[in-house]
């Protein structure tokens, strides 16, 4: 299997884990309301991993919709640009977002470290540790990286008239 | 570093990252490091950065975004959405402007079951349009009731925004969700008027169709009873589980994607694939926009700590205005900040010194959230940043350009902005409906 196989399908995968937390999101509060309605218990722990679920949902699935080219952009200026021009600006706006997406990983890795060494607790209903919740924006952003150098090698390799 | 400059540094460097087609949420990002490396205090400031960028999504209030979409998914890819624009598409004959008209009805049903803007201009926006298209209407009569259509969703219960709003500025969200109701009809009869007249007197902008098909009334409004009426019961779970009790605003948005479910299994169109389907696309849009918001609360963050916003606000605010003049200032600001912000940027900046000022000045902070949300629903297809112009872009045909798509938003801005000069004159017209059935 090559690499770019292997690449597709941790995206699609970080796509599905999003989807997933949103089904459970749905799932787990629906539970709640009727276990609090019908047999007066409830889960106290329901909006907390809720809320988790919409974190862990929100920055798994950013590299995949980046890769689907669904992030939201602005192109009316680009649009008047000549094929030329527009093939420099996509490679500078690929190189801005490797850049944004590296000073993310790295801080988010400081971030994650740093937390992980002082064992931060995250105190509500449950208790987690914080490095666990943080280390998914270092992954996050290391997809994004990845995403952002595969956009960027292959506008520097295109032809203009091609790209 | 003054706060004019500030403004200037992080308002222009992001501006310039957009129009380069930087995409939004990392555009955000950039001006977030820039902003974080000089007013939270170099690396320092990076580290908090991601920490905020965390906290910002871990937060249950933005939980209808993803659950709202959900329920339109669900009755996108179910087929059910379509066969309920096909019914209303048969009720509706003989008016000028047709098709533009059943957009305008359609869009106006389905925000009742969908709190999705987006979600709505889709499943208009792919049904109708090519067969406007097709039929000879011009762009700007086809593509603009859409447009001002799907940003209803977000006036008329269940509004994934208006839950937002409440929970961010206090306000009532049982009330803000009722008071939307008025001013969302108004508009929807509104647009119709305009449509109607506009295609009777220019009747170039939607020919006639040459072959219409005779159908009896019975044959009329059954597909509405079959196809229509009984989505209504999604509208009274999501909202009926908030006024019984049952809910909280957050939480009813679980019970309406069930009931959602529930009516595409009932519809039997409902199959694990379009689950999938359904979910990956609620996944792509929400994280999509969550990111934008995780890095735009970031930027307010950075903003109003810069002394931006204070300053911006300030500006405004050192006149002795009468609380009138100071809504009126409100509404201003808010519509500049609408050219170049996300609604949920909107309210983070802006509440903070909104609530406050409405309560010294006696101003009804109801009213004042309803003309919040229909200044955010005119900024969702305010040029050249409104996001359900780019959702436009996404469902029009290749030959569509974006100004064509600007050109058929600007009629539709003019008449939503004539709704909330008419609520701004006459505030019981939204405080009528939540005070009736308290009463």
């Amino acid at each position: 299997m090559d690499l770019r196989k292997i690449y597709n399908g941790i995206l699609t995968g970080c796509g599905g884990a999003a989807a997933a937390a949103i089904l459970f999101i749905v799932l787990l509060v629906s539970l709640n309301i009727f276990l609090r309605k019908f047999l007066q218990i409830s889960i106290p722990w329901t909006i907390e991993v809720c809320e988790y679920a919409l974190y862990f949902a929100t920055f798994m699935a950013a590299p995949w919709v980046l890769a689907k080219n669904a992030h939201i952009r602005v192109d009316i200026f680009t649009s008047f640009l000549t094929l030329r021009y527009r093939r420099y600006l996509n490679i500078t706006v690929d190189l801005i977002g490797l850049g944004v997406s590296f000073v993310f990983l790295v801080y988010g890795i400081q971030a994650t470290h740093a937390s992980w060494a002082s064992n931060a607790l995250v105190f509500k209903e449950l208790i987690v540790p914080e490095w666990r919740l943080l280390s998914i924006i270092p992954i996050s952003f290391f997809l994004l990286s990845i995403e952002f150098a595969i956009r960027l090698t292959v506008g520097l390799r295109s032809e203009p008239e091609a790209s | 570093m003054e706060w004019s400059l500030a403004l200037g540094l992080l308002l222009g460097s992001m501006l310039v990252l957009m129009m380069m087609s930087v995409p939004v949420a990392f555009a955000f990002l950039g001006v977030n490091i820039l902003g974080a490396w000089i007013f939270l205090g170099g690396e320092a400031g990076l580290v908090q950065l991601v920490r905020n960028s965390m906290v910002s999504v871990t937060t249950f209030t933005l939980a209808p975004i993803p659950l709202f979409l959900l329920m339109g998914e669900i009755l996108f890819h179910s087929g059910i959405a379509y066969k309920s624009v096909e019914a209303i598409d048969r009720l509706i004959s003989r008016v000028p402007g047709r098709l533009s008209v059943v957009a305008v009805v359609g869009g106006t049903v389905f925000s009742s079951l969908s709190g999705s803007t987006i979600a709505n201009t889709a499943v208009l926006g792919s049904t109708l349009l090519p067969d406007m298209l097709k039929r000879g209407y011009s762009p700007t009569i086809a593509m603009g009731p859409i447009m001002a259509t799907g940003s209803i969703a977000m006036l008329i219960p269940p509004s994934a925004l208006a839950v937002l709003l409440g929970s961010l500025s206090g306000i009532s969200i049982a009330q803000l969700l009722l008071a939307g109701i008025i001013p969302g009809l108004m508009m929807s009869v509104l647009f119709v008027t305009y449509i109607v007249g506009r295609c009777y007197f220019q009747p170039s902008l939607a020919p006639a169709e040459k072959e219409i098909e005779s159908f009896t009334w019975g044959e009329r409004i059954r597909p509405c009873l079959v196809y229509v009426l009984p989505l209504f019961s999604i509208f009274a779970v999501v909202v009926g589980s908030i006024f019984s009790g049952w809910a909280t605003p957050t939480e009813s948005a679980a019970l309406g994607s069930l009931a959602s479910l529930g009516a595409a299994a009932a519809y039997r169109s409902l199959s694990i694939k379009i689950l999938v389907t359904a979910l990956m696309e609620t996944a792509k849009i929400s994280s999509m926009i969550l990111f934008i918001i995780a890095a735009s609360m970031a930027f307010s963050q950075i903003l109003t700590f810069s002394g931006g916003t204070t300053g911006l606000l300030s500006v405004f605010m050192e006149y002795d205005l009468t609380p009138f003049m100071l809504l009126l200032g409100m509404i201003c600001v808010l519509l500049v900040l609408g050219a170049f912000m996300d609604q949920v940027s909107m309210m983070l900046v802006s509440l903070p010194f909104f609530i406050p000022l409405a309560n010294a000045n006696d101003i009804n902070t109801l009213w004042l959230g309803v003309l919040m949300l229909i200044v955010m629903e005119i900024s969702f297809t305010t040029p050249p940043f409104g996001l359900l112009l780019y959702v436009m872009r996404g469902v029009a045909p290749p030959h569509i350009t974006m100004r064509q798509i600007y050109a058929a938003a600007l009629p539709f801005i003019g008449l939503s902005t004539l709704v909330l000069i008419i609520l701004m004159a006459f505030p019981e017209m939204v405080t009528w409906l939540p005070a009736a059935l308290r009463n």
